[in-house]
């Protein structure tokens, strides 16, 4: 059974803004797979759909998505049972959406609350070894240290970890992050790509980032999505990116990608050899 | 840059005023001076009597010297009892706005509840808490359990209102965080809501209390406990040098609290 089932979606913003067209998506259990496109091009609204947080388009242009054979959305109605099948989804956002005036151990905790009781909640009465496995999160994203002290304090990059956390106390299979470094520096954008990269690679959870940066798309996931204006333009190993392929999704007027688009165009020997690091770098993750 | 080389200087222009704007102007305090002339028989105003009865009005204000604390004790022990009795209607009407505020927030509740909840809350804000105590001193009988009621009702209205709109502008994006781990509505609001808006309400509440330990000071007038009850047995009886220590002793006591609350409503922010 596939981890993420996409059939013929279509969301239209306002009437006339036609954000998603027609996407049709197969995600396999254990997958690394990096949504890449323009701004504007529908990949955080592909995300929030796959999360069940945006409904789709009413009637059949809706489509449906199934989260490990459970539909979280259909004809663009979010399923009754949602909630449940959201408890299997990890979601990282762009701005970490953490609450700040928590500690950071609470924000992990309320991962478990899909799996709590309802009386648990409202108390906030979390136990001893659920608190453990909030740690045992923290500490596997480097930021163990950082457990007593509010959300506020931490840095970007270690909220975006403390996020991270969230999702793996939730023990969520499948984990969905929404251009998760757009907001970062170079070197916690690798610590945050690494601690997603080792996620997937040790617990075979099945991960799908959306990435402005295509170097970070091509070095860390083997699979990429490419999107462009809400449809799929492209979809195969990031091995076989080609400069061709860049220049259709980002437009060849666009300066900045002149670097990117020579780092692609030294030839398809360099992108193998990224994708062989992106292997190392999971290792010694 | 410019320079001047010419030895003449530049005139430059002044904006012209605009028409439609100075006769808004004309028009705006026109209508301030018609609505003031309007409301002057209405509110019987008589400012002459000032100045020609100036004579009994110094009388009047001497017989509040020296006050009169002989029964100091009487009116510190109802003091007592307005704040007691403010306390009280303060916390049941915090307990109360939580729920009310949050299902009078549009980006939590449908506007089916959010509609109706509203409409019930500006009831409870628009009729006075002394309206309030006269109608719960004929339900629960006199005394201060009666002015606790008002005062209930009346803050829950507007405490109510205030912790919506602290909801209404919280960040929505902490809330979908929680949202997406599968917790319920409930859960959001607990986890996501309250700790943003917790400051906010906290503030609130401090400062709802000031003023309903000024409120509860009047409301034993029409029999609804505290220090109004012989304030209002004073002045009817001409008694003002006694009248003066007890405006003393509310003075004082209320200030005090308004100090404290303002410390601690700094503290929380």
């Amino acid at each position: 059974m596939a981890a993420i089932q996409v059939n013929r979606l279509n969301k239209t913003f306002g009437g006339t803004n036609r954000a998603l067209k027609d996407i049709n998506l197969t995600i396999q259990p254990g997958e690394m797979v990096a949504l890449i496109g323009a701004s504007g091009s529908g990949k955080s609204t592909l995300i929030r759909h796959i999360a069940g947080l945006i409904p789709a388009d009413r009637g059949d242009a809706g489509g449906e998505v199934l989260v490990h054979g459970d539909a979280i959305q259909a004809q663009g109605r979010i399923s009754p049972d949602a909630r449940k099948v959201r408890v299997g989804i990890g979601v990282v956002f762009q701005q970490f959406n953490l609450v700040e005036r928590l500690s950071v151990l609470t924000n992990v905790l309320t991962g478990l609350l899909g799996q709590i009781s309802g009386f648990r909640a409202f108390f906030g009465l979390f136990i001893k070894s659920e608190k453990q496995l909030a740690l045992k999160a923290l500490d596997r994203v480097g930021i163990a240290h950082t457990a007593g002290q509010r959300a506020s304090t931490l840095s970007g990059g270690q909220q975006q970890r403390a996020a991270i956390a969230r999702a793996l106390v939730q023990g969520a299979a499948v984990i969905l992050a929404d251009e998760p470094i757009a907001s970062l520096d170079p070197a916690s954008s690798k610590r945050v790509m690494d601690a997603l990269a080792q996620i997937n690679a040790e617990d075979a959870r099945t991960v799908v980032v959306s990435l402005h940066q295509v170097d970070y798309a091509l070095k860390y996931c083997p699979r990429v999505v490419a999107l462009r204006a809400g449809a799929v333009v492209y979809d195969g190993a990031s091995a076989d990116v080609t400069p061709d392929i860049l220049r259709d999704l980002y437009g060849d007027e666009c300066e900045e990608l002149m670097g990117l688009e020579d780092q692609a165009a030294s030839g398809a020997g360099a992108t193998t050899h990224v994708t062989a690091d992106g292997d190392l770098v999971v290792a010694a993750g | 840059m410019a320079t001047i080389t010419s030895g003449r200087e530049k005139v430059l222009e002044l904006p012209k005023p605009e028409l439609k704007r100075s006769v808004m102007n004309v028009l705006g305090w026109g209508l301030f001076a018609l609505i003031l002339m309007w409301s002057w028989d209405g509110a019987d105003m008589r400012p002459m009597e000032l100045i020609r009865d100036s004579g009994n009005m110094v009388k009047f204000v001497e017989g509040f010297f020296p006050p009169n604390f002989v029964e100091w004790e009487i009116y510190a022990q109802e003091m007592l009892i307005t704040i007691q009795l403010a306390v009280w209607g303060t916390v049941l009407a915090v307990i109360c706005s939580i729920p009310c505020g949050i299902l009078s927030s549009e980006n939590i509740a449908p506007w089916w509840i959010v509609q109706p909840m509203r409409r019930l809350m500006d009831a409870a804000r628009a009729i006075n808490e002394i309206v309030f105590a006269m109608l719960f001193v004929v339900a629960v009988g006199l005394g201060p359990f009666a002015g606790v009621l008002a005062l209930w009702v009346h803050t829950t209205g507007i405490l109510a209102k205030l912790f919506s709109e602290a909801v209404e502008a919280i960040d929505p994006s902490p809330v979908e965080g929680i949202r997406a781990t599968g917790a319920t509505r409930l859960e959001e609001v607990i986890y996501g809501v309250i700790p943003q808006v917790l400051p906010l309400w906290i503030s609130y509440s401090l400062y709802r209390f000031e003023s309903n330990v000024r409120s509860a000071t009047v409301l034993g007038i029409v029999g609804a406990g505290g220090i109004g009850m012989i304030l209002w047995e004073v002045i009817r009886g001409f008694q003002y040098a006694e009248t003066a220590a007890i405006v003393i002793i509310i003075v004082v006591s209320v200030s005090i609290l308004d100090i404290i609350s303002q410390r601690l409503r700094k503290l929380v922010i």
